[in-house]
């Protein structure tokens, strides 16, 4: 054989590779339906498709900042690049208003559009696909009664060749594991449904799981905690997990506050906001499950306070201006035993024990603001009141204080950071 | 220890407690009313001033992170002893009621102003959304900062 | 700052929002030395003009008010009323309110009376004054009286004219009020019906205007109240060193009152926060989910009927409706906390406060004190706004136990869990009703039993009376809550019973328009769930149960319906299936029966799946007679409206066994901006008839609107307020079956 019809022979082979890859992953495009909002369908099954929603956090990533609910836009910042989440409302131009349930399963389970197109994983399908038809269907119900938008969501800005969507069929073989899920044998009813709606809608892996370098969620590390959008998803299962009861986590995720964990804020204070709305045992069910990932029973969790550190000071006064008022641990006086606002003694909260300084960080830039019309906790926002010197320094000294764990070494890239994600003009 | 502070154009030396929040400073050592304690939380808005072109709660500012910045109050924004534009537009529309919160929606609004000259409504709304009234004079402020955007 | 009188000196014109004019001084005449005056300096005797008006050698008025203005703008009225009656430039008028030396006792300022009752009692004496003024210098001119004129304060006839300054040279009227007293035609009102603009305002906004907050004297220490962390406790044990490295810092204890005493108000505000103390604490409170059992059951002292026509029992109809409304604790939530400034010295005692009661808070003091009343002054300085009696007269009392133990005068400055957790709250209020109707379709008997707590019109205990182990009364005051239990529909057989607790869980108090609120609530959404039944408008059908000789209440309906464009039909509306949901509802009151007339129209839409409700549009048509000052009036039902949305659809106190747990405006929500309702006013003017309040009537249909509202655009009903999305889902999946 000559180089040349070996050459011939590799890139025909290669071709044939090729084509048969196209074959396997060309999706046919579904047909249309008629267009436009179905109200008269089943008020219950809407109901329920509401609440599965919710649990899913749909609202919140395919709303733009100050956009109608669900016309899209919302830019979602990856390693590969950005996406933006697309218009769900049944407009029928720029919305799902001609899909089918037949469409609309397909891309919950297989993460294609009604056209044939690949989606990205940023939508998480993986986990969609473990739904029940019956779910499926009730949040295509849902999403077909609510106000339809006629909105386009900006084209997605990623580099060659991630902006090759065909690319998604290979990537699919390889972490998508479709359908749904079946209940575990000798596990309760309650514990069969949280891991249901934990594993499939809730999708709590898209942020707590870690992943690879193509994006896909580590199996072997299912919930052991991940960095996402500048802050950091605790650990719920595995080493760096800490405990919690059901009751506590059930009241944590539907009020944002545990006196044991502290505050639900960043992107989890926007999931609450979401679960707020969600049955109670729905609820009950995921924190039975949750709860189940972790052996401690999460009784009360000591608390640390090192006293003011030496070499921090003059950071002091920050604290007792800009801090006490709220976290100086609870003297035995005021309000500090009944209230969320008062003496929340910040050892108890997972912030100040993170290996990196994050959350720490993200809070005394961002503030907990999530919960002003339902109540619940609050902090003000710092990033547009003290300097990025003295957002530093309040950070080392919180964890110099509240933890016996070392000085974190990347405080003050982490303000930078969070400084610059940070909306201009935004005073507090 | 002593910290210098420029507030409404005019250099103060702060003595005392580094810790102690700017709005104490400026009602009990500077001797403005404007600023009031509401919450001491930064929950309530009614303490707010303008640092350094931003809205801050005064009350969770310690005059210590404050050396060499500049503070404005609403005193600050008279005009030759007069009422400036928002002050204006404020009284315009009668834009109080027990006005215990009111200096500081006035500072909001100032704020808000100075980043957007015309703001739609919904941006006036969420531009003042910090800030709270029991009153309910709401409605008045909105459109006593409509007035001051006209003007 | 030291003298006890506010001088606010505005006396530039300021344009106003009509083109007009106006803001104008108040206080003036005492002197330093009065200023450190107990006891009576004047006249506050109740029926003698001097108790109501001086006039100084310069023409200057004073008026002397014991109703006094939290921000709604009564200051502003009286004197646009005394202004008007005497014919002198407004700006010449000034104000001097709830202070016990100087103002009458014209009991507290509450039940939206101000004008109707305080303002008028002065507006008469003034007439008094300006009729003696009249009929003396008629005889110096030997004029016909008839034929004076008065112009800015100048009596003119037969060609002299005399000032009142130059007339009464200083001097005192010494007249007795006469009730008969020709008032002024009010076709020639130049003054009153103005828009003018509030007293204060104007130095609010700019930062000048003087709060009690604000208020300072000579020598003067910060003090905080430390209280326990529970509403019952007792102080076993305070740690002195926990803030002996803060400079000065002096701990008052007596009983169980603990407070911090410092020379600046930061050290105070760490003192308190850091200073360690042991309490044992009690659990005093019922369990809050079970609260309206806990109501149900709470012993019944007495029953007060308040309305029985004919005889509900024998009354005939096959239909019965039956509905339980509740409405939840609410709090004040004054922006700034209770603040009050106090100076115990040789066995005498000012005190300066926001009290809406100064006279009521002298005796109460010197109760505590075991002190003659004449001992003590009790001074009001304008605070940030409650809406009745919130912390200020505890605050009052903490300052002055403090001062009177450390020997100088001190000011206390409640923080926001003192103001969030001890002010005393709105109490929760159970209303069941019931109605029979009969074959024809009409209603043949209405029964309505409200479970609210005893006590009326006395005095809320002092809290650092209570903690000092000190004389203080301890009825229960939620104010005159059994108002509007009555209606004003006509039915053949009517029995409205209030049943009077023996207790309630927290120290009560009256939040604007105590009971009426609650018990409006209540009536006006029951008589929606009639029309309903009926399947009649529900405008049409309370237009038609009405008195019908009420002309002034036909009169509003009337006008409430073209003004808000009334879709005139049955409720529900009919839905397809919408997830967003739009619909309206009205309420209508007449303010206990006798006074200002209020119909107001709510706009919502309810999203069907998140339960969140909106308020789009509020539409209120009211009659209160005679209108003093129309922008007053105007800022007045926007606040009612707004702030009783707030309460209606978020605010709900909450409580564990020991306390208070909403401390702060995070667990204590209010409406912030962006859902507040675009507010439409209709007033109706009757120059000619009485001023009536407005502070509170168009607050008690807010909350009946809103539900009726909801029940048109969904087809539920809400009987308990608030109207939290969580009830509202229940209400949805409950209705779906």
């Amino acid at each position: 054989m000559t180089m040349k019809r070996a050459l011939i022979a590799v890139v025909g082979v290669g071709l044939l590779v090729a084509l048969v890859a196209v074959v396997i992953a060309w999706q046919p495009e579904l047909d249309k339906v008629d267009a436009g909002r179905v109200t008269d369908a089943d008020q219950s099954e809407i109901a329920r498709g509401y609440d599965l929603a919710q649990l899913g956090n749909c609202e919140s990533c395919h709303t733009a900042a100050d956009g109608e609910p669900y016309a899209g836009g919302r830019a979602m910042a990856t390693p590969f690049g950005t996406i933006y989440s697309v218009n769900i409302t049944p407009d029928s131009e720029t919305g799902i208003g001609t899909w089918s349930l037949e469409a609309f399963a397909r891309s919950m389970r297989e993460g294609v559009d009604r056209e044939g197109g690949y989606l990205y994983p940023a939508f998480p399908y993986t986990h969609f696909t473990k739904m029940s038809d019956a779910d499926i269907a009730a949040v295509h119900a849902y999403l077909r009664s609510i106000p339809a938008v006629r909105h386009e969501a900006p084209e997605n800005d990623l580099p060659f060749p991630f902006n090759i969507r065909l690319l998604m069929a290979g990537w699919n073989l390889l972490f998508l594991d479709e359908g749904p899920l079946d209940p575990v044998d000798g596990q309760g009813e309650d514990w069969n449904h949280g891991r249901y709606l934990v594993e499939s809608v809730a999708h709590c892996g898209a942020c707590h799981t870690p992943r690879n370098a193509v994006g896909a969620e580590q199996s072997d590390a299912a919930l052991a905690g991940a960095e996402i959008d500048g802050w950091y998803a605790p650990a719920l299962a595995g080493d760096g997990a800490r405990g919690w009861s059901a009751p506590q986590l059930a009241t944590y995720l539907t009020t944002g506050f545990s006196r044991a964990h502290g505050a639900a804020a960043g992107p989890m204070g926007e999931t609450v906001g979401n679960l707020s709305k969600v049955p109670p045992k729905d609820i009950a069910a995921i924190a039975t499950y949750v709860a189940s990932l972790t052996d401690d029973d999460a009784g009360p969790i000591a608390v640390v306070d090192n006293g003011v550190p030496d070499d921090l000071a003059p950071t002091h006064a920050l604290w007792v201006g800009a801090c006490a008022g709220c976290h100086e641990p609870a003297a035995g006086s005021g309000p500090g035993d009944t209230n969320p606002s008062y003496g929340i003694a910040l050892s108890t909260g997972y912030a100040v024990h993170s290996p990196r300084p994050l959350n720490a960080v993200r809070t005394i830039v961002d503030g907990v603001d999530h919960y002003r019309d339902m109540g619940g906790p609050y902090m003000p926002a710092f990033g547009g009141s003290l300097t990025a010197d003295q957002i530093a320094d309040v950070t080392r000294y919180v964890r110099a204080r509240f933890s016996d764990a070392g000085a974190w070494s990347d405080v003050d890239d982490t303000v930078q950071t969070a400084l610059g994600q940070k909306r201009e003009g935004d005073g507090q | 220890m002593s910290v210098s502070i420029e507030v409404n154009g005019t250099k103060h030396e702060i003595d005392g407690d580094p810790s102690m929040p700017l709005l104490y400073a400026l009602r009990d050592q500077i001797g403005l009313r404007g600023a009031k304690f509401g919450c001491g939380l930064g929950q309530c808005g009614a303490c707010t001033v303008i640092v350094d072109g931003r809205a801050v709660f005064s009350c969770l500012m310690p005059v210590s992170a404050l050396e060499g910045r500049a503070v404005t109050t609403t005193e600050g924004l008279l005009e030759d002893g007069k009422p400036g534009k928002v002050h204006q537009a404020f009284i315009d529309e009668q834009a109080a009621q027990c006005g215990y919160c009111i200096a500081g929606m006035v500072m909001r609004a100032q704020h808000l102003l100075e980043n957007n000259s015309d703001p739609s409504d919904d941006e006036i709304l969420s531009g003042m959304q910090t800030n709270l009234c029991r009153c309910g004079t709401h409605a008045a402020i909105i459109r006593a900062v409509k007035r001051a955007a006209r003007t | 700052m030291t003298s006890p009188i506010r001088t606010l000196t505005r006396r530039s014109l300021l344009k106003g929002a009509g083109g007009l004019v106006v803001a104008f001084s108040v206080s003036r005449g005492f002197g330093p030395a009065a200023a450190q005056a107990v006891g009576t300096l004047k006249s506050v005797a109740e029926g003698v003009v001097d108790s109501y008006l001086s006039i100084d050698a310069d023409g200057l008025v004073t008026v002397y008010s014991g109703k006094i203005d939290y921000g709604t703008g009564v200051r502003t009225g009286f004197a646009q009323m005394v202004a008007e009656e005497l014919s002198v430039p407004l700006d010449r008028v000034s104000v001097i309110e709830g202070d016990t030396a100087l103002t009458p006792d014209q009991g507290p300022t509450y039940g939206s009376l101000s004008t109707e009752v305080g303002g008028t009692a002065i507006r008469q004496a003034a007439a008094t004054a300006r009729e003696a003024m009249l009929t003396t210098v008629a005889e110096r001119f030997d004029v016909d009286k008839a034929s004076l004129t008065i112009t800015d304060g100048v009596i003119g006839g037969g060609g002299q004219e005399i000032s009142y300054g130059e007339l009464l040279q200083g001097a005192q009227f010494a007249l007795d009020v006469d009730e008969d007293a020709k008032l002024k035609d009010p076709a020639t009102f130049t003054i009153v019906g103005q828009p003018i603009i509030r007293d204060g305002l104007p130095g609010k906004i700019t930062g000048d205007f003087h709060y009690m907050q604000d208020f300072r004297r000579d020598g003067m220490a910060h003090a905080r109240v430390v209280y326990p962390p529970a509403i019952k406790a007792t102080l076993d044990d305070v740690d002195e060193a926990s803030v002996a490295h803060l400079p000065d810092v002096q701990i008052v204890r007596k009983g169980d009152f603990l407070a911090v005493v410092a020379e600046d108000e930061w050290t105070a505000v760490r003192a308190a926060r850091e200073i360690r103390a042991s309490w044992t604490a009690k659990e005093s409170l019922p369990d809050q989910a079970e609260i309206w059992e806990h109501v149900r059951q709470t012993p019944i002292v007495k029953d007060d009927v308040t309305s029985d026509i004919g005889n509900v029992d024998s009354a005939q109809g096959a239909r019965e409706l039956k509905a339980t409304y509740d409405f939840a604790l609410h709090t004040h939530g004054s922006i700034g906390p209770s603040c009050s400034v106090a100076d115990f010295s040789d066995g005498k005692l000012i005190s300066w406060s926001s009290s809406q009661a100064t006279h009521r808070l002298r005796r109460q003091l010197a109760n505590m004190f075991s002190m003659p009343e004449d001992d003590i002054r009790c001074i009001y300085i304008e605070g940030a706004g409650c809406y009745g009696r919130n912390g200020h007269e505890d605050a009052a009392a903490d300052a002055a136990l403090i001062s009177r133990e450390i020997g100088r005068p001190v000011r206390v400055q409640w923080m926001r869990h003192d103001e969030h957790g001890f002010a005393p709250h709105g109490p929760p209020t159970l209303i069941d009703l019931a109605a029979k109707i009969d074959d024809a379709g009409e209603v043949s008997a209405w029964t309505g039993e409200f479970f609210i707590p005893q006590g009326a019109g006395g005095r809320v205990a002092l809290l650092g009376a209570t903690f000092a182990d000190l004389p203080t009364s301890q009825e229960l005051n939620p104010g005159g809550i059994t108002n509007d239990s009555a209606i004003p529909y006509r039915f053949p057989n009517i029995r409205t019973t209030c049943h009077r607790l023996e207790t309630t869980p927290l120290r009560p108090s009256w939040i604007r328009a105590p009971g009426r609120m609650q018990n409006t609530f209540a009536n006006e959404c029951f008589l929606d769930e009639i029309a309903a039944e009926l399947g009649v408008d529900p405008l049409a059908y309370r237009r038609g149960l009405i008195d019908q000789s009420d002309a002034r209440g036909l009169e509003v309906l009337d006008r409430l319906a073209a003004f808000s464009k009334w879709d005139a039909r049955p409720s529900p509306r009919e839905t397809q299936g919408e997830t967003t949901l739009t619909g309206r509802g009205m309420a209508y009151v007449k303010y206990e029966l006798r006074r200002t007339y209020v119909g107001m129209v709510a706009e919502v839409t309810v999203d069907a799946n998140s339960g969140a409700i909106r308020v789009n549009r509020v539409f209120v048509t009211q009659d209160c007679g005679q209108i003093i000052n129309p922008a007053g009036v105007q800022a007045q039902l926007e606040g009612c409206v707004i702030q009783t949305t707030s309460r209606t659809l978020m605010e709900d106190l909450t409580f564990d066994r020991k306390m208070v747990t909403s401390l702060d405006w995070a667990s204590y929500p209010i409406m912030r901006f962006k859902d507040v309702p675009e507010v439409h006013v209709d007033l109706i003017d009757r120059q000619n008839d009485v001023p009536w309040g407005v502070g509170e009537p168009a607050a008690v249909v807010v909350s009946a609107a809103i539900s009726n509202a909801v029940f048109d655009a969904a087809g539920i009903r809400l009987r308990s307020v608030p109207f939290k999305p969580a009830k509202v889902r229940a209400a949805l999946a409950e209705l779906r079956g």
